[in-house]
């Protein structure tokens, strides 16, 4: 990867699709950094939109994990929101100020 | 504890195609129905379809996938359908109970008739490096790019040449993305022509007879080394992103917990709920229709849940013996034409075979 | 060039196209590139003229009668496959007119100019775009219709606004070491730890008792798949033989609270 490249983010023009599922664009804190959001989409989408892949770091080996499944199966979005711990991110739909934490993340 | 309990005449789990053409041919009979739905939204995997569709008109054909979620869940609402979303089930009891989280809680849903409608779950595959972040599955890709918006990755690597492959290889060019290419293990490419060629034709290469050896990181996906098989040497492709599309299996937890014999059919994904030509199991009230009954098209989806709605209504005394065999075969007529040509062939026999079985 | 091998109403003998092909010299016409038989006929219903024919047996190959078709495009726009094209010669001076389907999301605007591409995806080189037609709306297909030298008319299958930056893929010996990696993603149980002490189990259900595997976070609801497949290849069983995790409620992780009648 290039420096400073991305490696997701959204979609910026889209020739079938009128809209996508989020509504306005808010603040969310991911391990206490802000980043952008929209509305009512999954949280494990605002984080790929922001370029986030991590959700979790495995809990032996300590390696990065991320959405694998994005339907609520494969667990490996299992972030803490909001205080509450094993929250499949691709489930939990953004609000405003939104506090997420990535497990297993150290320092 | 105890929960509530509320009594329906109909319930079909899953409102994806299956699911609601199995409650419109019920409602229609003038049952009772209510569609349970984990999602937001009606339609299953329709909703992140964004391709026209083949089949015939009666299927929506020539229609993209989420036009025709919006146009059965239309139909559904205005006969009178309850579609009760964000509804989970969480447990089918021996009894004939189901166990549902709705949006205010837990309760138990007890219904004369059930229709299992939960479709299909995507098949993975395990190599070194799979469980980078970046590494996923292909219909993951396709909720990500098509329902929000939001790309796995710049550049990325297809693995699987069948159908899904293609159609989510193609929507990720559509999306903004580079395809770095599209590789399968087999030495000939899986799906239609047509979707081959769409896709082959905006540049993307086809790396056939290869395999993954691994893919490598640090916090992500940066690059995958690919080999040839059987020729021993190997290519380095620069990605961020690894879907995929290996195959799909009946989604059946379901079926098992309630009891049903359960089958294996290679052809058809995997553990599946016995059923016979009139998709009942051999559980009494018990129905299955759609990739839960075998993966195959979307169209049979249809088709088959029209044909689980009347063997329901039948079964629930709305409809007589005779009508519903006449309505039953102008079904089997339809199955019988979408499992022609090459690609509906083996369907076909397996589930004839299961039929039998 | 490989075509339309379907039986086709264009006359026996000789390419099956160039019926087409004259036709074109007169204005635009649809070659129907269908080549496979797939359960599918919208094209049919596409023509108000009649021009396409697909039958009772949807599987069938379209058959296309060129003397029928009038160039409106609409089965261009409807074909799922997106397999037809509409081909012009009527404008002389060596060149053709092609009209492809387009549902990317590059902005390709009248008098600028495409990337025209053949069926197996080289650049052909560019061409003007001299027309952009919308169908169905916001979400329906652009009809783009671009010049190119007559020579090819008929290698042109679709258009891009940029090419794929591909750079070649850096040789290496594929001569690697194997390195394990996991099959349960949550419990960290290696494909090496199933091949090691399969032959203790016969079932998926042992394995998941004695290893772990499937017990972790997603209960085994994502890894089955995996573990099935290694299980019985070892075992050099069908996977069918090895079986089937027991299926508990919930088939969803649920709070424990919930149940006990909490809300949300």
């Amino acid at each position: 990867m290039a420096e400073g490249e991305r490696v997701s983010g959204r979609v910026e023009r889209h020739a079938v699709i009128e809209s996508f599922s989020g509504g306005r664009e808010v603040v969310i804190f991911v391990d206490g950094a802000p980043i952008a959001a929209r509305e009512g989409e999954p949280v494990a989408a605002a984080l790929y939109g922001a370029g986030i892949r991590v959700t979790r770091h495995a809990s032996k080996s300590g390696e990065p994990r991320g959405p694998f499944c994005m339907i609520g199966r494969c667990t490996e979005c299992c972030m803490t929101v909001d205080g509450a711990r094993n929250v499949r991110a691709c489930r939990a739909l953004v609000k405003e100020g939104m506090r997420v934490e990535t497990p297993g993340r150290e320092g | 504890m105890s929960l509530a309990v509320e009594e329906r005449e109909m319930a079909v789990v899953g409102s994806g195609p299956a699911g609601m053409c199995a409650a419109l041919a019920a409602v229609r009979a003038g049952a009772d129905v209510v569609v349970l739905d984990e999602n937001e939204r009606a339609g299953g995997q329709l909703t992140k379809q964004i391709h026209r569709f083949f089949g015939s008109r009666r299927h929506g054909a020539g229609k993209r996938g989420f036009e025709i979620a919006a146009e059965l869940e239309r139909e559904c609402r205005g006969e009178g359908v309850e579609l009760r979303l964000s509804s989970t089930v969480l447990g089918f009891f021996p009894g004939g109970e189901l166990m549902v989280e709705g949006e205010d809680g837990v309760y138990v849903l007890r219904a004369r008739a059930v229709v299992m409608a939960t479709g299909a779950s995507e098949k993975s595959l395990a190599f070194p490096g799979w469980t980078l972040p970046g590494v996923m599955g292909a219909g993951a890709a396709q909720t990500l790019v098509n329902l929000h918006g939001v790309l796995p990755g710049r550049r990325v690597l297809m693995v699987g040449t069948g159908n899904v492959g293609l159609i989510v290889s193609y929507q990720l060019l559509q999306a903004g993305a580079e395809v770095v290419g599209i590789l399968d293990i087999s030495d000939r490419v899986g799906g239609y022509e047509v979707h081959y060629r769409r896709v082959r034709r905006e540049g993307v290469p086809f790396y056939l007879r290869h395999r993954v050896v691994e893919a490598r990181g640090e916090e992500g996906v940066e690059e995958v080394l690919v080999e040839e098989v059987g020729r021993g040497r190997g290519r380095v492709l620069r990605a961020d992103a690894i879907c995929l599309a290996v195959g799909l299996s009946p989604l059946a937890e379901l079926a098992a917990m309630r009891g049903c014999r359960m089958v294996y059919s290679r052809e058809l994904g995997g553990f599946l709920p016995w059923h016979d030509g009139e998709m009942r199991t051999d559980r009494p009230g018990t129905y299955v229709a759609g990739d839960a009954a075998g993966v195959e098209e979307a169209s049979v989806a249809m088709e088959e849940g029209r044909m689980a709605g009347i063997s329901a209504v039948e079964d629930l005394g709305r409809m007589r013996g005779e009508e519903a065999e006449r309505a039953r075969s102008e079904v089997r007529r339809f199955l019988l034409e979408l499992r022609g040509g090459p690609y509906g062939e083996g369907k076909l026999r397996a589930k004839e075979c299961l039929y039998c079985a | 060039m490989r075509v339309n091998e379907c039986e086709s109403m264009q006359g026996a003998g000789g390419d099956p196209w160039s019926s087409a092909w004259e036709r074109a010299a007169r204005g635009p016409v649809a070659v129907v590139d269908c080549r496979e038989e797939i359960p599918c006929n919208p094209c049919e219903e596409a023509c108000a003229r009649g021009a396409i024919k697909v039958g009772e047996d949807i599987c069938a190959s379209p058959r296309f009668d060129p003397g029928l078709c009038d160039g409106c495009g609409r089965c261009v726009t409807l074909c799922p496959g997106m397999a037809v094209f509409l081909l012009d010669r009527s404008h002389g001076k060596g060149v053709a007119r092609v009209t492809v389907p387009y549902e990317m999301g590059g902005e390709l605007l009248e008098g600028g100019e495409a990337w025209a591409m053949d069926e197996d995806g080289n650049a052909l080189g560019t061409a003007e775009i001299v027309k952009v037609k919308r169908t169905g709306g916001r979400t329906g297909t652009l009809l783009v219709t671009v010049e190119v030298p007559e020579g090819w008319a008929l290698k042109v299958r679709g258009v891009r606004d940029r090419l794929i930056s591909l750079e070649a893929p850096e040789e290496t010996d594929a001569e690697q070491r194997e390195r394990d990696y996991h099959l349960c993603r949550c419990e960290e149980i290696n494909v090496s730890d199933v091949r090691g002490q399969a032959g203790w189990f016969n079932s998926l259900r042992a394995l998941r008792r004695y290893s772990r595997a499937g017990l972790g976070y997603c209960q085994g609801r994502f890894c089955q798949d995996l573990l099935r497949r290694e299980l019985a290849q070892t075992l050099h069983a069908g996977e069918g033989e090895v079986g089937a995790f027991k299926v508990r409620p919930p088939v969803r992780p649920v709070k424990l609270g919930r149940l006990g009648g909490e809300d949300a």
